[in-house]
């Protein structure tokens, strides 16, 4: 045995690596190192577009930094806490976490003092309305207004997209008419945003003559969202094996019963994802609202129960993703943190939706049922 | 074939058959009352596929029917034809008439399919345990059919349970999701719930292939007794099962119905020289 | 089996058997009604699918309706706000107006009026209007109507209008609201979408593939999950972001470090910021058709002594080709479909970029900067409907294109 030699001039070591070997790790080396850069290529401006954003909105901002800051952290103790009870670690190590859980709020604090300008007055820069041409106040307006926008649309298309899922896939007969319609539905979803935005202002704006309005807007932005959430519930259902479905039905289980019972409850949740998914979306989009009911400028009461609902149905409406586009390229004079501001704003509601979409998923994963 | 085995049908005809049924040449003998299912001249076609060539068949009350053939003859299809579980197959076509005690299955509308449906248990081949708990798996049925009083629940899920020889295995975790359990164990219970919804008609289709061989006799034993209150039919790939167990038996190859009779003769004195050869293994 | 000896299959429903009292709760309850009104939901289901149908349809519908009196010619028309006027003073003095009523009031007003004096203006309007011959109004309301439409009547008028296809496709002139001769050529704009278009696809997608390599093939457990997040993060930011980062971040940087440009936002902005929006895409999907790829086929590979590049280069690739090419196809979708970004970010001109620092203008653009100024039913709304056919159908090609090479490959797989 130990005279396998596989290389003759190192006598000592069999497993000595050939000079061949060597090459070739290094070449895996290589491609590994090109390959990551090219990862990086695209990670690192990312993180630092987005950190220029959140630095140059800070004038504004900074005081909301610094609460998110300190409640991640706040969030973060009594998870170490339930961590620490769970693993029954000693409790010398239990107080060493929590001290340094303070510690880094503290920080946090410290540096949000020193780095940001902190004078600029608490979470003005949500809770008021623009004012003198955009140059001062804040975005509540556009940002109830993209509220109100998301959440219509969402009440439009939620229940008529997950419902046209269930159709479509536990129910339409498979003919040549069910199969263009799925053809057609999975390519609207890549149609670009301003065809709808073009639909919306043909069928909503002039032909049911809505006029430029919340609704005209928000049935435009459903009609968008539409078939990815039909597309998305029917992936979720049909990760339901059929096996499932057809024990039911041998025991006389009607085909609602089956989907009642058994096909939503273990496809609810990659449904709602996909619905998380499109709401993160709707807040976004631009192009769709920009003819059938975003308004560049609308004053609106400053408090009580109407700065909440602001916009009536029939009414137009400013929302944050066109207010950016306003405040970035049609209006002088807008202070810089402004319009930062507005953008971090944006991504911050776009990305937090989007996480919660994700986490939703990494759960689901983590609780497979069969 | 088939029509010449006609000597231990014997009875009235079915009062309540409905009269637009058409009768079939030698099926218009006298029909026994004992009669459970009854195949007239039943053809079933997938598109232009032809699964089973027309045939007549009958399956006598309180019996093991024992259905033997090699793979693709039609076995399965043949079952789902019975609970109408073929409806789910757009290109499936079936033309004669199936009948369940007396009654055409075809000619049942609306909700009392899914009474049908529930007159017979159906077991299949592959395992199928529902994402819900072991308890939830076995009174998913009797649920749907309204029943929700827990202790008759209880109650019947532990019958079945112990009819399927599970229970001793699952007692202490009932709550346990039934897709967690091994495989073998998801084919009992997929037995218990094709009982649970306490069918007159059980059908057993290559139930034994995820389970082992010691577990296999005793279910066997279960069939042997629940035969005094049940009409079971096995199909089977395995012959002896079907001989040990089944008091008819039928073979079918290629979609076809070759012949059935009862148990002893097929496997002693066939008609055919093909069941012979398939019966003692010199098949193809 | 209590229920063996009985002989029909009803009396075998158990649903016969009463349940105890005592467990009639609330989910006994639900289930029974939910149950009981099982053709209430499932009728639901199949309105929802059907309204859903009809909307699908409806998009195909009305982009194509309301594009398609440019395409096939409209007819001379004079528009007034007859109808809108008489409503309001109507509602204003509290009395009704029948549809009949309506008709006849714009039939009389139409034809006191002189077709050939209206041909331009908007606001032009005659000196007195008298609405006469109505049924069922009294004077004064006759008098009411006739003084408000002699003080606010707007007299429209559609000129007769017909694209020509191949002007349209191949004239670079795009003059929309001239008075005299408006020229409506969208080939600088096609140009427009062309080279923004090639441009970031040359960036993102030997980016998008090197990333979609190191993620399934490099990168192991956490590093992959991060990776995967980041990059889905990313496919979230909204369009409007990517132009608000193009115009105020990238413009400036672009403008300070090369001397001959005229301005930040031009054609190699514009193709920066669209590789970064249409990378996501890529990436993801090509990850996924790598991941398709059988690991036999990476084991046959490493036992030939074939390094990883290699494998990657003459194993994966070939392997996962239909995979990319449908990952960079629907990248291309994306970058042609933007909106926002582009509007914000190349610039605005239209014209034929000569270099990478030219401002540009695209198809899309076009529309987003154009519309909200237009008329319903006017050639310049006509028009961009038109354009809106196009990308429409630019969409749909690639979609289909992209949908049937992935579906060759299935079927490559299974047979
Ligand atoms: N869902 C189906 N669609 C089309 N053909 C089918 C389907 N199910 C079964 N078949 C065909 O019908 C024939 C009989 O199948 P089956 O009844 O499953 O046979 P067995 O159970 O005896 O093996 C086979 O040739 C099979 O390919
Ligand atoms: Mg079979």
């Amino acid at each position: 045995m130990a005279n396998v030699n596989l290389n003759p001039n190192d006598g000592n070591n069999p497993f000595a690596r050939t000079p061949q070997e060597i090459k070739r790790k290094r070449i895996e080396l290589g491609a590994q190192f090109t390959f990551l850069m090219m990862t990086m290529a695209l990670v690192i401006p990312m993180l630092w577009i987005m950190w220029d954003l959140a630095y140059r909105a800070s004038d504004v901002l900074s005081y909301t930094y610094m609460v998110i800051g300190v409640g991640c952290v706040g969030l973060l103790i009594p998870y170490f806490l339930i961590e620490a009870a769970k693993r029954n670690e000693h409790k010398r190590k239990l107080f060493m976490g929590l001290a340094i859980a303070i510690l880094a709020g503290i920080s946090i604090w410290i540096v949000c003092i020193t780095v940001f300008n902190m004078d600029n007055g608490g979470f003005d820069f949500l809770t008021l309305n623009p004012k003198k041409r955009m140059t001062a106040g804040g975005v509540w307006a556009p940002l109830i207004g993209t509220f109100l926008l998301v959440l219509l649309s969402l009440v439009i298309s939620a229940p008529i997209g997950i419902l046209a899922g269930v159709y479509l896939s536990e129910f339409a007969n498979d003919n040549w008419f069910t199969r263009i319609i799925n053809l057609a539905v999975v390519n609207l979803a890549g149609v670009p945003s301003i065809v709808h935005g073009l639909f919306g202002v043909g069928a909503f704006v002039y032909f049911m003559d809505m006029g430029r309005s919340l609704l005209a807007a928000s049935s435009t932005v459903a009609v968008m969202t539409l078939p990815v959430i039909i597309t998305s519930t029917k992936e979720a259902l049909t990760s339901v094996p059929q096996s499932f479905r057809a024990a039911c039905w041998n025991m006389g289980a009607t085909k609602w019963q089956t989907i009642r019972t058994l096909v939503l409850p273990n496809s609810i949740n990659g449904i709602l994802t996909g619905v998380i998914l499109q709401v993160a979306r709707a807040a976004g989009e631009t192009a769709p609202i920009l003819f059938t009911g975003a308004l560049y400028y609308k004053k609106i009461a400053d408090t009580g129960f109407d700065s909440f609902v602001p916009y009536g149905l029939e009414d137009r409406f400013m929302a944050l993703s066109y207010h950016l586009f306003t405040v970035a390229t049609q209006v002088q004079d807008v202070p810089e943190s402004f319009q930062f501001g507005t953008a971090v704003v944006l991504i911050g509601m776009v990305l937090m939706v989007n996480s919660i979409s994700i986490g939703f998923r990494i759960y689901l994963r983590a609780r497979k049922r069969w | 074939m088939n029509q010449n085995e006609t000597t231990q049908l014997t009875g009235d005809l079915a009062t309540d058959a409905p009269a637009a049924v058409k009768v079939h040449h030698e099926s218009s003998l006298p029909i026994s009352s004992d009669i459970h299912i009854s195949f007239d001249n039943v053809s079933v076609k997938y598109g232009s596929d032809v699964a089973l060539q027309p045939f007549d068949m009958q399956i006598k009350r309180n019996e093991i029917f024992g259905i033997i053939g090699p793979a693709n003859a039609g076995k399965t299809t043949l079952l789902k034809s019975i609970n109408r579980t073929l409806d789910f197959i757009p290109s499936a076509k079936v033309s004669g008439s199936v009948k369940v005690n007396g009654q055409d299955v075809s000619a049942i509308r609306g909700r009392r399919v899914h009474q049908l449906r529930r007159h017979i248990g159906m077991v299949f081949p592959l395992p199928v345990g529902l994402p819900l708990s072991v308890y939830e798996n076995v009174a998913y049925a009797p649920r749907r059919a309204g029943m929700h009083d827990r202790r008759v629940l209880d109650e019947l899920v532990e019958k079945c349970l112990r009819q399927a020889m599970l229970w001793d295995e699952v007692k202490d975790r009932l709550d346990m999701l039934g897709t967690k359990l091994s495989g073998g164990q998801q084919q009992r219970l997929t037995i218990a719930r094709a009982l649970s919804h306490q069918p007159e008609i059980l059908c057993l289709d290559e139930f034994s292939i995820a389970i082992d061989p010691v577990t296999t006799m005793k279910i066997e034993d279960v069939l042997l007794e629940l035969k005094q209150e049940l009409t079971i039919v096995l199909v089977t790939n395995l012959v002896q099962q079907a001989r040990r167990l089944a008091d008819n038996t039928a073979f079918f190859n290629k979609s076809e119905l070759i012949e059935f009779g009862p148990t002893e003769k097929i496997f002693s004195e066939p008609e055919q020289q093909i069941t012979l050869d398939y019966v003692m293994g010199d098949f193809g | 089996m209590e229920s063996t000896t009985t002989q029909s299959p009803k009396s075998t429903d158990s649903g016969s058997k009463p349940p105890g009292e005592s467990q009639r709760g609330f989910r006994y309850y639900s289930n029974v009604i939910v149950d009981k009104f099982e053709w209430l939901f499932v009728g639901f289901i199949y309105l929802c699918g059907w309204s859903a149908i009809l909307f699908v349809l409806a998009i195909f519908a009305f982009v194509f309706v309301e594009g398609a009196p440019a395409i096939f010619g409209n007819s001379d028309k004079i528009t007034t706000n007859t109808q809108k006027a008489v409503k309001e003073i109507s509602e204003q003095h509290g009395f009704d107006v029948s549809d009949s009523q309506l008709d006849q009031i714009s039939a009389v007003v139409l034809k006191q009026l002189d077709p050939d004096k209206y041909h331009t203006a908007n606001d032009d309007h005659p000196k007195e209007v008298f609405v006469t011959d109505v049924d069922g109004l009294t004077a004064i309301q006759k008098q009411w109507i006739s003084d408000r439409l002699t003080s606010d009547l707007r007299i429209g008028r559609i000129k007769p209008f017909k694209l020509n296809p191949t002007d349209f496709a191949s004239n670079e002139k795009w003059v929309p609201e001239s008075a005299k001769k408006p020229q409506f050529g969208i080939f600088a704009m096609l140009m427009g979408t062309l080279s923004v278009t090639i441009l970031s696809m040359l960036i993102a997608v030997p980016l998008g593939l090197g990333a979609a390599v190191y993620v399934s093939e490099f990168a192991g457990g956490k590093t992959r999950e991060t990776l995967k997040v980041l990059i889905e993060l990313l496919a979230a930011i909204p369009s409007v972001v990517w132009g608000f980062v193009g115009y105020m971040i990238l413009g400036p940087i672009l403008l300070d470090s090369f001397d001959s440009a005229v301005v930040g936002i031009n054609l190699l902005n514009g193709g920066i910021i669209l590789a970064l929006m249409s990378v996501p895409v890529i990436v993801s999907m090509s990850e996924d058709a790598l991941r398709a790829v059988p690991d036999s086929y990476r084991e046959a590979a490493m036992a030939l002594g074939a390094n990883r590049i290699e494998m990657v280069f003459k194993v994966l690739f070939p392997a996962a080709k239909h995979g990319l090419l449908a990952a960079v196809l629907l990248g291309v979708g994306r970058a042609i479909g933007e909106t926002m970004a582009v509007l914000m970010c190349t610039g605005h001109a239209v014209q034929i970029p000569e270099g990478l620092l030219d401002p540009v203008r695209t198809l899309t653009a076009t529309i987003a900067a154009e519309l909200g100024e237009t008329a319903p039913g006017d050639e310049h709304y006509l028009v961009l409907f038109v354009i809106g056919i196009v990308l429409f159908t630019f969409a749909f090609l690639i979609n289909i294109i992209a949908d049937v090479i992935v579906k060759g490959i299935r079927t490559e797989q299974h047979g």
